[in-house]
């Protein structure tokens, strides 16, 4: 079975990191955005099943377009991918519906772990 | 492991368990004897009324051929062939031949008993054949001959059938005794079973819940064995963070506290970690809970890991630890799919944090030690006495005073504080000059101290206490560096030179490219002098304002390359430097082909600080302006960094000024030049 992944991150060169990661698995990269706002957008049109969600971004943050995609979807699995600087915000995003985090900087098996992780837990819980 | 009993039902459930199967199929063999007895008391009852009914028939067969002897010997008075007796013998041989079927009913009957009933009623059944044969022969015309030998013949009959009817009655009635004693044997047997049943199965049950619970005390003393003796705090939470009845004996040691059962964990510690880590904490255990987030992916997240805690101990003085709490999610459920509660383990990880903050701090130590090795390395060794020695010095006057102004109140303190300012200010300058980062960075602590002092309401002397721990530390450093010297054996003979260090010009030079590097501008400074006059008593006090104008002329007064080259102007930007004696005076200048001085900076800035109103700031003359460009506190630059935004810079200056009895000029044209001079008299060389 195939997944569907949207990455969503302001920096250019973790998008294209990220996007690396699942050049030969099962999950495929259907959508990128650098802010909140396309991503909502691009979430609506793609409808992928994870998303990796940085919480620092211009225009619209990561919390509020946690808060706006799971508003539309609320069995969308959302991995967290940011820095350590703020635990409490990170936990925020999780007590928004998120299921997951990661700390930047990461491994590329790291995320795919992650997202793996993530595939298990919706196969039980369908 | 539990399994659901509405998944697979009750039954096949207990059934696989060996306790409960027993218990079961003991029942099962209970409720197959109870049926058994009920059959066979059933089988004694109907017997004892099979019994019963034929003693019944045998009774009414004695009765009817009672009934037909008499009625024969009554033929005997009835006349020949009259009606009357037609009658008669009709209704005699009716009730023969009931009588017949009567016999014939027993007699039919088959007994497998002990009891020989069959010989007695075929006996009797023959007796009666006879008798009866006889009466069916008999009609209204037989002679009275014939009736009355009939009549002697049955009474003959009637005797011995009323002997068989006798022992068959009572053979019947024995046997009808014995089945009723049988099923009530049964009954009883029954009974006794049953109580006996229960007793063994009372028994077995206490018995088995004797060893269950043996072995579940010996489970729970082994469970409070281990948390008796483990080094670790171990408990359970729930989701509202309660702490359940069990949990290690250490744990009380670990958080200082007793009889933690049912208390909350976050009250626990409430004012030991600060609240935000209190409220994420909060958070993170109740993520634990939440089924769809995963467990390792949040375990990065757990804000208690090597968390500072701090008490207060018994005297109320407060104290530290450091503690590190790991959380995991107890499972329970079929797939494992229901969090029950969160087990949480916590550490007590002082040692191994110190250890490695000791570690930071001799890497720290050892990085300070390379960058002075390579300060010591590229600069001037008698810059670098020179230095020590004045900032050993500066100390020594700073310390001074602290000791003195004695008496309090807010204003005196308040000139205390802006006088180590300015010193510790120059300390920053020369140990910048000279790349000495260490110093650089103590010294910018010290001043965030001061300035933080500076803007408090009232000032008393306790506050100076943050300021002395730090001009120790700078003490220390000092002396570590003059060590290192001695130990790198780079002094030699310059010790014993007690003049002061020429190549002034490098000095500056240097400090130049490196106030340019640290702003994106490039410099070509010019010096002159100073190596002249470095053995003069106020040399020190030139050189102050000299780095301070310096950093002036490169921080504020030259324009970035780009700015340089929107104004026409080349990107070098030039800066010259001096310090001259002419006749009995000494004159230290610096001019730079920058910016010029921003007034509206210095006017914005004025407002902003309060010193001046709105109306006031656009009225000042140019005497009061500059007068605001000298006063504490003024900084025109957006931010604070090594080289500027204390705003104490002029202010420096112009106290340093007074110090030597001098005089300040200052010059500006916008976007030309900067040329600020100090004219200082000479007849201090005297002193």
């Amino acid at each position: 079975m195939s997944y569907k992944l949207m990455v969503v991150d302001d920096s250019n060169i973790i998008r294209n990191r990220i996007e690396r990661s699942f050049l030969n698995s099962q999950i495929s990269v259907v959508a990128t955005a650098s802010h909140g706002i396309e991503a909502i957008a691009k979430f609506k049109e793609h409808k992928p099943d994870f998303i990796t969600m940085d919480l620092t971004m211009p225009q619209m943050d990561g919390l509020a377009c946690i808060q706006g995609i799971v508003a539309i979807d609320p069995k969308v699995s959302i991995l967290v991918v940011s820095a350590l600087s703020d635990k409490e915000t990170a936990l925020q995003a999780l007590q928004y519906g998120a299921r997951g985090f990661i700390c930047k900087p990461f491994g590329e098996g790291q995320l795919v772990t992650a997202i793996e992780r993530l595939i298990a837990i919706r196969q039980k819980r369908p | 492991m539990a399994s659901d009993p509405n998944k697979k039902g009750l039954i096949s459930d207990l059934l696989h368990n060996d306790k409960y199967r027993l218990i079961l199929s003991s029942l099962g063999v209970l409720l197959l004897a109870l049926t058994l007895a009920l059959i066979v008391t059933y089988f004694f009852v109907s017997r004892a009324e099979q019994a019963t009914s034929r003693m019944d028939l045998i009774g009414d067969f004695s009765d009817e051929v009672l009934f037909i002897t008499n009625g024969v010997q009554n033929l005997s008075v009835i006349g020949d062939n009259t009606q009357e007796r037609a009658f008669a013998i009709s209704k005699l041989q009716a009730r023969a031949k009931s009588a017949d079927e009567l016999i014939s009913t027993l007699s039919q009957e088959k007994h497998d008993d002990a009891h020989n009933h069959n010989d007695t009623l075929h006996e009797l059944e023959a007796l009666w054949r006879d008798y009866s044969d006889r009466i069916q022969t008999l009609r209204p015309s037989s002679s009275f001959a014939t009736i009355t030998a009939l009549g002697a013949f049955g009474y003959e009959q009637q005797h011995a059938i009323y002997d068989g009817v006798t022992v068959a009655y009572d053979d019947y009635y024995v046997d009808s005794r014995q089945m009723t004693d049988y099923a009530r044997y049964t009954q009883i047997v029954t009974f006794i079973g049953l109580l006996l049943f229960l007793a063994l199965f009372i028994g077995y049950a206490l018995q088995r819940m004797r060893t269950g619970d043996a072995l579940l005390e010996d489970a729970q003393q082994q469970t409070s064995d281990i948390l008796k003796t483990v080094n670790e705090g171990l408990f359970l939470v729930d989701q509202e963070l309660v702490l359940s009845g069990q949990y290690s004996k250490s744990l009380e040691t670990i958080l200082d506290s007793h009889a933690l059962q049912g208390k909350r964990l976050d009250e626990l510690l409430h004012g030991a970690i600060s609240e935000k880590d209190l409220s994420a904490t909060r958070l993170f255990i109740d993520q634990l809970y939440n089924p769809w987030v995963v467990e390792d992916l949040i375990q990065d997240l757990n804000p208690l890991k090597q968390v500072k805690v701090t008490k207060l101990d018994s005297d109320g003085l407060p104290y530290s630890k450091y503690l590190n709490f790991d959380f995991l999610r107890v499972s329970d459920g079929d797939e494992g799919d229901t969090i029950s509660k969160v087990f949480v383990s916590v550490t007590d990880v002082t040692d191994a944090v110190l250890l490695q903050e000791t570690l930071t701090l001799a890497k720290a130590q050892h990085e300070r030690e390379l960058e002075m090795i390579s300060a010591i390395l590229t600069v001037d060794t008698k810059h670098l006495l020179y230095f020590i020695d004045n900032t050993a010095k500066r100390i020594d006057e700073m310390n001074d005073t602290l000791k003195t102004n004695t008496q309090a109140g807010a204003a005196n303190l308040n000139q205390k504080a802006q006088a180590l300012f300015r010193e510790m200010h120059s300390l920053k300058g020369d140990a910048s000059a000279l790349k000495l980062e260490a110093f650089v960075g103590i010294a910018e602590q010290q001043e965030s101290k001061l300035k933080r002092l500076l803007d408090k309401p009232n000032l008393s002397g306790d506050d100076f206490l943050g300021f002395t721990v730090g001009l120790d530390e700078l003490l220390e450093l000092n002396l570590y560096m003059k060590d290192l010297l001695t130990r790198l054996h780079v002094l030699g003979d310059k010790v014993a030179d007690k003049n002061p260090p020429k190549h002034w010009q490098t000095y500056f030079e240097d400090y130049a490219q490196d106030l340019g590097a640290r702003h994106g501008k490039q410099v070509a400074l010019s010096v002159v002098g100073f190596d002249e006059l470095s053995d003069h008593p106020d040399f020190n006090i030139y050189k102050d304002i000299a780095v301070q104008f310096l950093k002036n002329a490169i921080v504020h007064g030259i324009e970035t390359p780009e700015k340089r080259s929107i104004n026409g102007k080349p990107s070098l930007g030039q800066v010259a430097l001096g310090l001259i004696k002419k006749a009995d005076k000494i004159e230290l200048s610096i001019s730079d082909d920058g910016q010029g001085i921003d007034w509206q900076a210095v006017r914005t800035r004025a407002v902003t600080l309060g010193y001046v109103s709105q109306e006031q700031a656009h009225t000042l003359n140019q005497k009061q302006l500059y007068a605001l460009l000298l006063k504490a506190g003024l900084s025109t630059s957006s931010e604070q960094n090594e080289d500027a935004g204390r705003g104490v810079g002029m202010s420096l200056v112009y106290d340093l000024t007074q110090k030597a009895d001098g005089r300040l000029q200052i010059q500006s044209e916008p976007n030309q030049y900067t040329q600020m001079s100090v004219l200082l008299s000479d007849n201090r060389q005297e002193r």
